[in-house]
């Protein structure tokens, strides 16, 4: 078994290994990226993309993409469109309890009026 | 049992053989210890003015044969150091055989994967068979803080947990998938990987960097966000905006990169670490110039899955989905290994659980107030499960309260549970500050009987039916002797006597409608259940059953209880009309309808009384109350058929009139209340979103109440006096604005947006400051009235009970007379 020094943390390791058991160092040769992103431009500052930015300031009403119109009332004074979220429509579950609990009062009408009819 | 070595000088040497530890006991030239008091506490333990803290270290001597790690158990706060000895470590395969897989070299450590990565023992270490007694260090987690000081165990720790974090999962990978691997081509391929454990929010790669390594997720979450490579964070953002563009969750046994072994590629998203994770790096240069073992390896990777990386992750089907997964794993749930979850839309808000809970241990452990997800119960469902966490403890796999204990009185123990052992306990509260979750409580020791005034019987009667909020007990400080408490699973108590198959709990046995479940969150979350790669689906969990998908005696129950009422029901209504109902069936018995109808509505009745009684049984297993309920309900329903043919038409004496009105009384009073049951959770649930108890309700009740009459009372402005005296009150704190809460079941944010803008006229020629206050007013009075509306609800879950149990009082005295009556008469 041939052995190699790490450069990193100088262990003498295997040089089957491709990483240094010790350290993690890979010993492998790895391309490197021939682009740079927009991220790294900035260094270790965060970047917002004009999308996510855009998005932060149209929170608070702003846009900077679009000069404001000033026709259109404030947001506050439109009447709030009802929401189309599927998630308001009423549970098919509790339809179904409902449906349930009102056959079982039919039922039990039913039941009531039958025993007086066919009783007395 | 192992034979404990207790002479100080033959500890001090063990340590002193072993190169890991040996600095530990080092002497300087002096002759004084290096480590002076690191030592003390690890070998002989301090004792200090709340207690005793360590020893965390043991010497033991273990005979040939006798096992010191038990495959696939959990418990894992201890870990091993050899000495002396030979030790084999075997596994169980597939076929239930045992396989030796390697010996343990003396001086190495063992047993600190279990430990560092929270999960079950992975092999069973013993004794050779035949050999000599082994001579074993063993170490509690918290000398793990002091020993990680000294840079040889440092090193060694973190050179064997890799080494074996990477053999471990290699072997697993080939076990799993049965695919051949020789020991030859396992070498090379443990060469050319790494084992590596990623903090939360690391970034693995950017989108556009080229693919070096193959990334297989042993354990944690990975995030894949295509176009947002200038900040992964970011992708959070792209959650609430309307173009999502490629963003999904991985999770464990999850491979990628796998296409760049055959043609060189550049990855096309970012992936970001969501969570502690542990990934094996296989070199993908290694893969293309060893032909021979890429051919063998890649089949065994391909069959684990994951999703075809080559190409950008895909929009969502359904954003919701993607949301709730995204919040399930940036809270942590899912890494929870006993996950409480609660349906709130099935949740009546009775604190049964908490009651349950404090009947058992003496102190409740349970808080419903915790996390909350809404998930849609499939992609473009309309059905939104609302679900809560509460504050319990979910025996995390990575737990954090383990950590800083400095007795190691919180430990894993082997059913999985993560349990305080109060005998070690200092009191010290490391854990609860810890705990993410707040799910460690501090209780004073010895003082519970002092703390809460005794109640005369009128007034735990009068409690009983009381809506107000019971009296709290005064806060703990910190000059008392405290003692830390959590969730043990109701482990040690009669809840889990010893030889029980099922675990039980005693919050989920006394919830009586099944809100309430413990479950593995792997497989009660679809959306993460499908993130997950085959390879980890096998893992053991300690878990319970998910009857909010399916609860088959539930279900039984609502067969047999709707048949009963429908077939029973229908065969007394026909037998009373075809054999009248005080003729007798023949001529030598008495046996008339009305004497069946009785005796078997009697027999119901006494069925649907015991109900109650088992709401009275905490501290044992007694069946699940929500199937008590249900037969409660069912045979309740029948019972009142079978009485109503019983009476017939004819009301008879006083004593029978009233007890029929009784009667009755009971059934329409359980009847809406089974009805509130089924319906105002759901009502709640979509009304309130986030849940809320209602002693907050009631706190922010009264908050608003004083801000409204403040605002009223600081102004000088006549107008705007009038405006919040009158004008505010009249439009929001009127039974119009009540309803419409239950009827719209608006958004409280567009609820008040529509509020304020009703009001902006009034706004108009007020200064600035007067504009503010009239709008802080009608934001006041508006989410106001949203509380009123969700407090009523509350009380309407509770106020039905009472009249209920009263009738029902009544109707038994009446019945009681009415059964001694017929009897007399009879006999007579």
């Amino acid at each position: 078994m041939s052995l190699r020094q790490c450069e990193k943390c100088s262990e003498m390791v295997d040089e089957a290994k491709a990483f240094c058991p010790a350290c993690s160092n890979p010993f492998v040769s790895e391309m490197q990226r021939t682009e740079t992103s927009e991220f790294e431009l900035s260094g270790s500052t965060i970047e917002f993309s004009k999308t996510a930015y855009n998005l932060l300031l149209s929170d608070m009403g702003l846009n900077i993409s679009e000069p404001a119109d000033v026709s259109k009332p404030p947001a506050e004074d439109l009447v709030p469109e009802p929401e189309r979220d599927i998630q308001k429509q009423p549970s098919a579950g509790l339809v179904k309890w409902i449906a349930f609990g009102g056959a079982v009062v039919l039922f039990l009408l039913l039941l009531a009026a039958a025993l007086i009819f066919f009783v007395s | 049992m192992p034979r404990e070595i207790k002479n100080h000088e033959q500890i001090i040497e063990a340590f002193r053989n072993v190169d890991i530890v040996s600095e530990l006991v080092e002497k300087l030239p002096n002759g004084e210890f290096r480590n002076e008091l690191d030592m003390d506490i690890i070998l002989f333990g301090r004792r200090y003015r709340a207690g005793k803290v360590g020893p965390y270290a043991r010497l033991l001597e273990f005979l040939p044969g006798e096992i010191i790690v038990q495959e696939r158990t959990w418990e894992s706060s201890i870990f091993y150091v050899l000495v002396k000895g030979r030790l084999e470590a075997s596994i169980t395969e597939q076929n239930q055989q045992f396989k030796k897989v390697g010996e343990i070299p003396e001086g190495s450590s063992f047993g600190e994967m279990a430990l560092l990565s929270g999960t079950p023992r992975s092999a069973t270490v013993a004794v050779a068979a035949g050999d000599d007694p082994a001579l074993v260090l063993e170490f509690t987690r918290p000398a793990l803080r002091l020993l990680r000081k000294l840079p040889e165990f440092g090193r060694s720790l973190d050179r064997n947990y890799r080494s074996y974090g990477l053999s471990l999962t290699l072997n697993e990978l080939k076990d799993f998938t049965h695919l051949k691997l020789d020991s030859g081509l396992m070498k090379r391929l443990n060469d050319a990987a790494r084992f590596a454990v990623y903090e939360k929010d690391h970034v693995l790669f950017h989108e556009g960097d080229p693919i070096n390594r193959i990334v297989f997720v042993r354990n944690g979450w990975i995030e894949r966000a295509s176009g947002a490579a200038f900040n992964p964070r970011a992708a959070d953002l792209l959650l609430d905006g309307e173009d999502t563009g490629g963003l999904d969750f991985l999770g464990a046994g999850s491979c990628l990169g796998l296409h760049a072994v055959e043609k060189p590629g550049d990855w096309k998203y970012t992936a970001t670490v969501r969570g502690r994770a542990e990934v094996i790096e296989i070199a993908v240069s290694r893969l293309r110039e060893e032909k021979e073992m890429s051919a063998a390896v890649l089949p065994i990777l391909r069959k684990s899955a994951g999703p075809d990386d080559s190409q950008k992750p895909s929009p969502p089907v359904d954003k919701r989905v993607l949301t709730a997964t995204g919040r399930e794993i940036e809270t942590g749930v899912v890494d929870g290994i006993n996950l409480l979850v609660m349906d709130m839309a099935k949740c009546i808000r009775c604190g049964n659980c908490s009651l349950a809970c404090h009947k058992v241990h003496g102190h409740t452990r349970l808080t419903r107030r915790g996390i909350h997800i809404e998930r849609p119960v499939k992609p473009n469902s309309i059905h939104i499960q609302s679900v809560l966490i509460p504050s319990v403890c979910m025996h995390c796999q990575d737990p954090e309260c383990l950590t800083g204990c400095p007795t190691g009185a919180i430990a894993r123990f082997p059913g999985g549970e993560i349990d305080i052992e109060p005998s070690t306990c200092i009191g010290c509260g490391d854990c609860a500050t810890q705990c993410p979750y707040n799910a460690i409580s501090m209780i004073p020791v010895g003082k519970g009987s002092e703390r809460t005034a005794a109640k005369s019987g009128f007034a735990k009667f009068r409690s009983a039916f009381s809506l107000h909020q019971a009296e709290l007990p005064a806060p703990v400080t910190q000059s008392e002797n405290l003692l830390a408490v959590k969730c043990n699973l109701c482990k040690n108590t009669g809840m889990n006597p010893p030889g029980s198959k099922r675990a039980a709990y005693s919050c989920e046995e006394n919830c009586p409608t099944g809100a309430l479940v413990r479950v593995n969150p792997h497989e009660y979350f679809d959306e993460i259940n499908n993130t997950i790669g085959l390879i980890q689906r096998s893992k053991t969990h300690a878990i319970g059953e998910n009857i909010h998908k399916f609860d088959l005696w539930a279900t039984i129950w609502h067969v047999i209880g709707a048949a009963m009422v429908l077939i029973g029901g229908g065969l007394a209504v026909w037998a009373t009309y075809t054999f009248s109902q005080d003729i007798p069936f023949g001529p030598n018995t008495w046996v008339t309808m009305r004497w069946l109808t009785g005796l078997t509505g009697l027999a119901s009745i006494l069925w649907v009384m015991a109900y109650p009684a088992r709401k009275q049984i905490y501290r044992r297993r007694a069946g699940a109350l929500r199937y008590w309920m249900l037969s409660h309900v069912y045979i309740g329903v029948l019972a009142a058929v079978l009485i109503f043919v019983h009476g017939g038409t004819s009301s008879g004496g006083l004593l029978t009139s009233l007890l029929m009105i009784s009667f009755d009384l009971v059934i329409a009073s359980g009847l809406f209340g089974g009805l509130c049951y089924l319906i105002v959770p759901r009502l709640m649930t979509r009304i309130e979103r986030e849940p809320l108890l209602l002693e907050d309700l009631q706190a922010r009740r009264e908050e608003l109440r004083a801000q409204l009459v403040r605002a009223s009372e600081q102004t000088n402005n006549e107008d705007l006096n009038q405006v919040i005296r009158i004008d505010i009150r009249r439009t929001f704190l009127g039974l119009g604005y009540l309803f419409r809460q239950y009827i719209r079941k608006e958004d409280l944010n567009t609820m008040l947006a529509d509020a304020r803008s009703q009001f902006r006229g009034a706004a108009e020629n007020m200064s600035r400051v007067d504009e503010a206050r009239l709008m802080e007013a009608v934001e006041s009075a508006a989410t106001l009235r949203r509380i009123d509306a969700l407090c009523y609800l509350h009380n309407l879950l509770k106020v039905w009970l009472a009249p209920h149990v009263l009738f029902t009082s009544l109707m038994l005295v009446l019945m009681a007379i009415h059964i001694v009556q017929v009897i007399y008469f009879n006999v007579r």
